[in-house]
């Protein structure tokens, strides 16, 4: 954490709405990603999202230099992106493959079709659409762990501080996660 | 098998990079050994490359910004009631960035103006001066905008002890008044377009997008540009907008814009989609304002195939035949 952020956040601690809009502006992208990955929709991301830096803005005060905020503030969006899903899988309204954006859409795609050959592309495109499958049908907790450290990179020490539970145990999600993903792809390797 | 079970986990673990040192050196000489091991991991690796490695949604500098203003009004909102101040304040100001930026430049001329000052040498007039200031018995000008301070709280003090001049920075509950020109488009009026922006996206305030875009709609009927900013927010704007009444006004101020990507896709979604003919009408006079691509074309050959309502179906049979005339249509 740099000079700068610290006094921010202290000045964020004495109750500065505008210190908080500037830690605001560093960090909420990637927060909102990370929202976006567990909710599965712009809208309701953006919901979580506005929910997650208001509480962080009131418990600013219990921030106490022990961790990087990114990952404070992760730990609130992921919680609050949870219960969010929990509350709709009960509502029985969740349906993540209707909401999602079209693979079609993903650039990793056209960027698979415009380096490699006609073929290749196609089993590419078909691998990663079987993993997006895969990743939807996998338990909130796994798909989580596995997309924050896949996708967002983070340590596995960093994951298990987010999720408030024990490094052992994101280890044992992230070998799940990757066992049953590699279980959907097993038709294709052979 | 026993001693290939026992490094299973590991595998998922080396294929992304957690593993230490020591874990790393024996489970590669596991690996030396083991086939079936080998072939595992080479199928993590194969995960990896085929798992989305960037987040499935970049969101723009707009959106980000809009949810930005949504916490920040909250935010002060809270800060307001907890400081204790009455709740009849509260209504007083939920300022949007722009505001925000406008108030930021009328505290800094305030801090001048006090910093200008010095120490004070007659104590009654400082605090006539801080009076007018912070209990807004007087409007204080600046520039086309005049602003009524009401003291929230006092957020930073610079003060230099070898010529004793002090900046204090303190927030404000209170409206501010920007005025302006929208036939021009240099200094503060560039400043009043960005404000006519923000009230077009305004979430919760239904009567401020619907002047926002009434200032517009006059605008465009004066052939004046709306500029890309307004085009973009407009857009949106027909795409959340609940309310028919508002959306017809807007479509009929886009008749005037000039071509932008963001306007024609979503007015190809209204003409396609929208159940309601008024507005798939002004959705298709406002398409046809502007230039018309091949693929343009083959839409408006559906809609005149295929819409429900005789005169959208007359009018895009209307628009093909003139463009059948004219020459070869431009490429997107």
């Amino acid at each position: 954490m740099d000079a700068r952020e610290t006094e921010l956040i202290q000045r964020a601690q004495r109750g500065s709405a505008e210190a908080f809009d500037e830690l605001v502006r560093l960090h909420d992208r990637q927060i909102l990603q990370m929202i976006y990955s567990i909710v599965g929709n712009r809208q309701d991301a953006g919901d979580v999202y506005q929910e997650t830096f208001i509480r962080a803005f009131s418990r600013i005060s219990t921030f106490r230099f022990e961790s990087e905020l990114s990952t404070w503030l992760g730990r609130i969006a992921i919680n609050l992106a949870l219960n969010w899903r929990k509350r709709l899988h009960r509502k029985n309204v969740f349906s993540l493959e209707a909401q999602s954006e079209s693979p079609e859409d993903s650039p990793r795609e056209i960027r698979a079709e415009g380096e490699e050959g006609a073929e290749d592309a196609l089993l590419s495109r078909e691998l990663s659409r079987q993993v997006e499958n895969g990743l939807r049908r996998l338990p909130a907790q796994q798909r989580t762990v596995f997309i924050l450290k896949h996708t967002h990179g983070y340590k596995i020490r960093e994951i298990a501080e987010m999720l408030g539970c024990a490094e052992g145990t994101v280890k044992n999600q992230l070998f799940r996660a990757a066992e049953r993903l590699r279980q959907v792809l097993q038709p294709y390797f052979s | 098998m026993k001693a290939h079970e026992k490094y299973r986990k590991n595998l998922a673990l080396h294929a992304f990079g957690e593993l230490n040192e020591a874990e790393r050196a024996e489970l590669e000489a596991h690996l030396g050994a083991c086939a079936e091991c080998r072939a595992e991991l080479e199928q993590l690796r194969a995960l990896r490359r085929a798992a989305p490695a960037q987040p499935a949604w970049e969101p723009d500098e707009a959106a980000l910004q809009s949810l930005r203003n949504r916490v920040s009004r909250e935010i002060r909102r809270r800060a307001r009631k907890s400081a204790g101040l009455g709740e009849q304040l509260l209504n007083f100001l939920q300022p949007a960035p722009l505001l925000r930026i406008g108030l930021a430049a009328a505290l800094f001329i305030i801090g001048f103006f006090l910093g200008r000052q010095g120490l004070p040498s007659k104590p009654g007039d400082a605090d006539a001066v801080l009076q007018d200031l912070l209990t807004a018995s007087g409007q204080v000008q600046s520039g086309n905008s005049a602003v009524n301070p009401l003291l929230a709280s006092v957020e930073r003090i610079e003060y230099d002890s070898q010529t004793g001049k002090i900046r204090i920075f303190y927030t404000t509950l209170n409206d501010i008044e920007l005025r302006g020109n929208l036939l021009r488009q240099t200094g503060d009026d560039a400043a009043i377009r960005q404000l006519l922006r923000e009230a077009l996206l305004e979430e919760q305030n239904p009567a401020v997008r619907l002047h926002a875009v009434k200032a517009v709609t006059s605008l465009a009927e004066q052939n004046a540009p709306l500029g890309g900013d307004i085009i973009e927010a407009l857009a949106m704007l027909l795409e959340k907008e609940q309310n028919p009444g508002v959306r017809l006004r807007v479509l009929r101020a886009l008749k005037h814009a000039q071509p932008h990507p963001a306007l024609k896709i979503t007015l190809l979604r209204i003409l396609l989609d929208d159940p309601n003919p008024a507005l798939r009408i002004e959705a298709l006079e406002a398409l046809l304002s502007g230039e018309l691509s091949a693929e343009d074309l083959n839409i408006l050959k559906k809609v005149a195939r295929q819409d429900s309502n005789s005169y959208v179906r007359s009018l895009a049979g209307q628009a093909l035949d003139k463009a059948e005339k004219a020459p070869a249509p431009a490429n997107i």
